[in-house]
């Protein structure tokens, strides 16, 4: 079991020097095992603060953070432990790759937890396959791969330490429309076989509209919002207040309100937007 | 009048087999502003690195301004009058102050003192970054760091700007900065503007819309035609705006409406006036 749990957590940069900012605040949240959680807030809102804390890269300033009911921040063991066991894909993680072959760098997290190589090998191949790395990649050098391509690698290189939670910091950045896609649902597929937490921050609204159980909003370094994508993108005018996107669908579904037509609350995925106007069509045709 | 020709370019890159470009023929027109689309590997970088004679072709000829991009003596020339603005802004800034670091092309180019003050502050009041002028660039934003590139470009006042990908690393903010940015270059100062991108949101404003497929040209129009056709669109693996998309779907149920109403507004007003009949 992996649950977090998250108790009054603040983080405090360069404390005690003039430019001493309160990164995060008053962060309460728990995120119950298998579940897949956005997290979305502007450049600067903390939501990357927020995540280094949940595998003790960052320790609190104030407050606490447990997985699986320890306190991570209880030792240098408990710290280094919560390492394999939450997995932190940081933004363009094809950046750190640095083996000389595909292979021995989505081995390197398993060859650290010092498993046997038979083993190594099998979480070497079972990652390859979750990310869609193709086996006659595994030979050649990561320098030789596409950007895509590298960036799957590295995301294999996480999940080969079999994270029970998975975080993930914008992983589609810069990835083309069918690279986007493909990632995504590798994700969803590691989670469904695994039964893996999953926490993506993302600022792609249609990609959090589309899988999120639940979303959470940073604004200045606290939670703002917190629930499903129903309830967060009901609230859109928010959102774009705080310089946040809302998924085109949502967007276009005010425009449509504002203009005169009847549609309900909570719009955010074009199905959802179809099916309404579809329904709208119908009475107007009776 | 066009600004760039290309002539049956093709180009493989050493030690490939598969060609890149496949012989585009195009000719993009003097102040426009054009957006070229493609997944990954469908030569849409190959093609903006032949603007400024980066890569040469091994079949074809590019012509900017009439300069033949594969002339090795007037190379120089050719990259005076086209920049070229890169991906990342981190791999792009050279000084350690954004008025230096817009300073750095004019000054390699020989320009007088007086006049590169002048440039200096003119590109970066275009790029809206002159207050920041005496700024350290690594303290910037994303999106900051990408307009104190593109003022570096404007700063050798080329006429031609080409950027490849100029946002992929940009947090939705910065997105909507440098393409503000561009577009008011094009429209104010007649500037040509080359985009490539595979944001299909940052294409709406353009002139025009090229999709590149297997280093060939696979649709070529104004973007609200191009994105018309979905079918294609799909096959290339693409996404179009979800007006279009809804649009079409609604289409597809028997609704008559025109898949050309891209922008938000005017595509209400469409579904609107259908459902009120």
């Amino acid at each position: 079991m992996s649950e977090i749990i998250v108790e009054k957590l603040r983080h405090i940069y360069s404390a005690g020097t003039p430019f001493e900012v309160a990164a995060i605040e008053d962060i309460d949240l728990v995120i119950p095992q298998g579940q897949l959680a956005a997290v979305i807030g502007h450049t600067g809102s903390g939501k990357s603060t927020f995540i280094q804390h949940l595998n003790a890269l960052l320790s609190p300033s104030s407050g606490k953070v447990s997985c699986g009911g320890k306190d991570i921040n209880e030792s240098k063991l408990s710290r280094k432990e919560v390492k394999s066991q939450v997995g932190l894909v940081f933004q363009y993680p094809e950046y750190q790759l640095f083996e000389e072959t595909v292979y021995k760098d989505i081995a390197f997290g398993p060859r650290n937890m010092k498993l046997p190589e038979e083993e190594i090998d099998q979480r070497v191949r079972e990652a390859a396959g979750f990310t869609g790395v193709d086996e006659e990649l595994l030979d050649k050098s990561p320098l030789e791969l596409s950007g895509g391509q590298k960036r799957r690698v590295a995301i294999a290189g996480v999940i080969a330490m079999r994270p029970g939670v998975l975080i993930l910091d914008e992983p589609t950045a810069g990835l083309d429309p069918a690279g986007c896609r493909q990632i995504m649902e590798n994700i969803c597929a590691y989670r469904e076989k695994t039964g893996a937490t999953v926490i993506i921050v993302s600022h792609n609204m249609d990609d959090v509209a589309r899988i999120a159980e639940r979303i959470i909003v940073f604004s200045h370094g606290r939670i703002v919002m917190d629930g499903s994508a129903r309830e967060v993108f009901s609230r859109a005018e928010e959102l774009m207040e705080i310089g946040l996107d809302v998924p085109h669908a949502t967007e276009l579904a005010i425009e449509l309100k504002k203009q005169g037509l009847p549609l309900p609350e909570g719009i955010y995925t074009h199905e959802q937007l179809l099916s309404s106007l579809l329904k709208l069509k119908g009475v107007a045709s009776c | 009048m066009s600004i760039i020709k290309f002539e049956k370019v093709h180009f493989t890159y050493p030690g490939d087999q598969m060609e890149s470009l496949c012989g585009v023929d195009l000719e993009i027109e003097k102040g426009s502003f054009v957006a070229v689309l493609g997944h990954n590997g469908s030569g849409k970088s190959t093609l903006a690195k032949h603007m400024n004679g980066i890569l040469a072709p091994t079949e074809g000829r590019v012509l900017v301004e009439g300069i033949d991009s594969s002339d090795e003596s007037r190379l120089i020339e050719l990259r005076r009058k086209v920049g070229m603005v890169f991906q990342n802004p981190d791999n792009q800034i050279v000084a350690n102050v954004v008025e230096d670091d817009v300073a750095f092309a004019p000054e390699n180019l020989g320009v007088e003192p007086g006049e590169i003050r002048r440039r200096v502050d003119e590109a970066l009041k275009l790029v809206d970054m002159y207050d920041k002028r005496r700024h350290a660039p690594h303290l910037l934003s994303g999106g900051q760091k990408q307009r104190v590139a593109i003022a570096g470009v404007i700063a050798m006042e080329p006429d031609i700007i080409v950027l490849d990908e100029p946002t992929a690393m940009l947090d939705p903010l910065g997105r909507e900065e440098v393409i503000s940015t561009v577009t008011r270059l094009c429209r104010e100062k007649g500037m040509t503007v080359v985009l490539i991108t595979h944001h299909m949101d940052e294409c709406v404003g353009a002139d025009r819309l090229i999709v590149m497929s297997g280093g060939s040209i696979a649709a070529d129009g104004r973007p609200a035609e191009v994105f018309a056709d979905i079918e294609l669109m799909e096959r290339e693996g693409l996404t179009v705006p979800e007006t279009t998309r809804l649009l079409y779907d609604l289409k597809k149920r028997g609704m008559d409406l025109p898949l050309t109403a891209l922008d938000v507004e005017s595509c209400a007003k469409e579904i609107v006036k259908q459902l009120r009949g």
